[in-house]
């Protein structure tokens, strides 16, 4: 490859080093060898001029590209006249100054308060769309913040996300995606307004850019931040934004963002103002409220999930005891078991002993009367001996001995009968 | 559909028959040629035959030639970065840290710089041909012949004399704009083989001749939209007897 890549670079760069002339034939080229050849371009270099032009870049807001004009911004009620839009059909269309505060720290430093239109267009959902351009001095875009905010009132805390596409497509409920493309695209102009016309890049997605990138510089993007919103009073909403910008560039040819280290800290409070002619501190106080706010409904869900945490733990501790309860319980019921077990063996055990103990007395009781009989009959036998001998006193124990050994007969007879 | 070119270069080399003609809207390119060779082969059973160019310097205008031999360019590598390159506070080292950082780099310098003399070293060559008889010949009835030949130095071609080696052969048939509609390319059926009788490196010009068969099928390129039509397919066997330009010489 890298040959082909050598052939190709040096033939587009025209040419090789200088060769030596030589006698060769020659061949003239015709005329026509010309005529299919590229049109010479030049190098490219695109500005913020072309970047409006690329193809496709807008092609995701066709829809809605002449509400788009680079001169209108949609600041006034006449804009949408100029578009031919019937006012009738948006009757409740109108829009409200808005005071604006812009800060930006960290690696860039901005501070701004002026003034700003917000234009809210009802919606039968129940939302509606307020979209505020803010001019800034030296920008030569505005700012452009668009949102869908629902009019039940009350305090709205929405994340901020950096991702453009995620409000593309049109989500179902809005409301769950506010701002997030608007400011995102702010962002993306912010701190290249020669570059870059924030109400272009709202449709944008990484898929529409070039593969040459149309960022030619360092550009920025909203790695996170937060949208608060109160809609409790009838001068209009009050919103405030803060999100983290992180500065990215892109390698030549490349669409992969790159962070380059810078960050900085957006702040926009957004104040009718009316309210703000009336106390120039209402705004602040708001906010200073609307933080106090926000702190009270930290607390309390914190103790929400505090209180979770402890009945949980306490329901841990409960099924902690009922489980030792029966791990106790098992434990006795074995011990019982065992017990009773152990006894019925020992019974068993004696029982065998007895029988075996009287088994061995009788047998004693029979060996017994057995010898005896045995010696009862001897001394029969000696008694006849002496009779013959000594008629006198052998007949005397010859009858002794007769009646012993009947006795000793009896007894034996007695004795295996039981 | 997958595409047909599986090396990329082979799209570089269609890009180059443009790049050509991009060269010749150079002002004051001249529409006499000098004639380095011929390549001549039976193509789709027609004998055919192209020429290769060389155009010599003139004026501000470099030399440039269509068949030429080129060494690895390694100035566009970039240099061992040196001790002050990386970042690190040389105050903060210790003087064991800051020579464990040195022996590093020499090490490093070492494998680059041996690493830089193979590449140095090495040698490629490229072959493209037009058609005298086609009146747009700068971007149309191109014939490109690139032996697949990597990592070789002179003495490693020297070897392969006589031996078939793969190459990528395509014929730009049509362009648009300068840019290849309809071309006809080996890379289908990755039969492409070349064969070189003699080659030479000589400087400011080598030589090469040999033969060359494959069986090239069509494919349509609109924009960067590639597709391959496998049952269009066309031989082409030849031989070539070009000079080669040294580049860079």
């Amino acid at each position: 490859m890298k040959r082909a890549l050598t052939l190709a670079l040096l033939v587009a760069a025209g040419l090789a080093a200088l060769a030596q002339a030589q006698d060769r034939p020659t061949f003239t080229l015709p005329d026509t060898a010309m005529e299919n050849l590229p049109p010479l371009r030049p190098p490219i270099d695109i500005s913020g001029a072309d970047i409006v032009t690329l193809d496709g870049l807008l092609d995701t807001i066709d829809s809605i590209s002449d509400a788009f004009d680079e001169s209108v911004h949609l600041d006034n009620i006449e804009a949408f006249t100029a578009m031919g839009v019937d006012l009738a059909v948006m009757p409740e269309l109108f829009r409200k100054q808005m005071h604006v505060s812009v800060r930006v720290s960290g690696d860039w430093s901005l501070e701004h308060e002026g003034r700003a239109r917000n234009l809210i267009i009802p919606f039968q959902d129940g939302t509606s769309l307020h979209r505020i351009n803010i001019h800034l001095p030296g920008y030569a875009y505005p700012w452009v913040f668009a949102t869908r905010l629902p009019e039940d009132g009350g305090v709205i805390r929405y994340p901020l996300i950096s991702q453009l596409a995620s409000a593309l497509g049109n989500p179902p409920d809005l409301r769950n995606q506010p701002l997030t493309a608007a400011f995102g695209a702010a962002a993306l102009h912010m701190f290249r307004p020669d570059r870059f016309d924030g109400r272009q890049m709202i449709g944008l997605d990484w898929s529409d850019i070039d593969a040459d990138s149309p960022f030619d510089g360092p550009y920025t993007l909203v790695e996170q931040g937060s949208f608060h919103a109160s809609l409790r009073f009838a001068e209009g909403p009050l919103m405030q934004i803060r999100a983290v910008i992180g500065e990215y560039d892109d390698p030549p040819g490349g669409i992969i963002p790159r962070p380059t280290g810078r960050v900085g800290l957006v702040e926009v409070l957004l104040c009718p103002s009316a309210l703000q002619d009336m106390s120039r501190a209402f705004c602040a106080d708001w906010l200073t409220e609307h933080e106090a706010e926000l702190e009270k409904a930290v607390t309390e869900a914190e103790d929400a999930v505090r209180r979770a945490e402890e009945k949980l733990q306490e329901l841990l501790i409960r099924a902690e005891v009922e489980r030792q309860q029966a791990e106790l319980e098992r434990r006795v019921r074995e011990t019982v078991e065992r017990v009773e077990r152990e006894v019925a063996a020992e019974l068993e055990r004696q029982e065998t002993l007895e029988l075996a103990r009287r088994l061995r007395d009788d047998a004693m009781r029979e060996a017994e009367a057995a010898l005896e009989r045995q010696l009862a009959e001897l001394e029969l036998r000696l008694a006849e001996s002496e009779m013959l001998t000594q008629p006198a006193s052998g007949t005397a124990r010859y009858t002794n001995a007769a009646s012993r050994y009947a006795d000793a007969l009896r007894n034996e007879a007695l004795i295996n009968l039981r | 559909m997958p595409t047909p070119f599986a090396d990329p270069r082979s799209l570089a080399m269609m890009i180059c028959a443009c790049s050509l003609a991009c060269a010749a809207h150079a002002e004051g390119f001249p529409t006499d040629v000098e004639v380095l060779g011929e390549v001549t082969a039976v193509f789709d059973g027609s004998e055919r035959h192209w020429l290769t160019f060389h155009m010599p310097a003139e004026g501000t205008r470099e030399a440039t030639a269509t068949a030429y031999w080129s060494g690895f360019d390694t100035s566009v590598l970039p240099e061992q970065p040196g001790i002050g390159d990386l970042g690190v506070d040389l105050d903060t080292l210790s003087a064991d840290e800051r020579a464990m950082i040195e022996m590093m780099q020499a090490q490093m310098a070492q494998i680059q710089s041996s690493v830089m003399d193979d590449l140095a070293a090495e040698v490629s060559i490229s072959l493209q041909a037009h058609d005298p008889e086609n009146p747009a010949l700068l971007t149309e009835g191109v014939l490109i012949l690139a032996p697949a030949g990597f990592n070789l130095r002179p003495e490693d071609w020297a070897d392969l004399l006589g031996q078939p080696i793969e190459a990528e052969i395509t014929y730009v048939e049509e362009s648009t704009g300068g840019l290849p509609s309809i071309l006809y390319t080996s890379d289908a059926r990755s039969d492409g083989e070349l064969i070189f009788d003699t080659l030479s490196f000589d400087s400011p010009f080598g030589r090469a001749t040999g033969q060359f068969s494959s069986t090239l099928c069509r494919v349509e390129m609109q924009g960067m939209q590639i597709t391959e039509d496998p049952d269009d397919c066309r031989a082409i066997d030849g031989r070539f007897d070009t000079e080669l330009m040294a580049d860079g010489a």
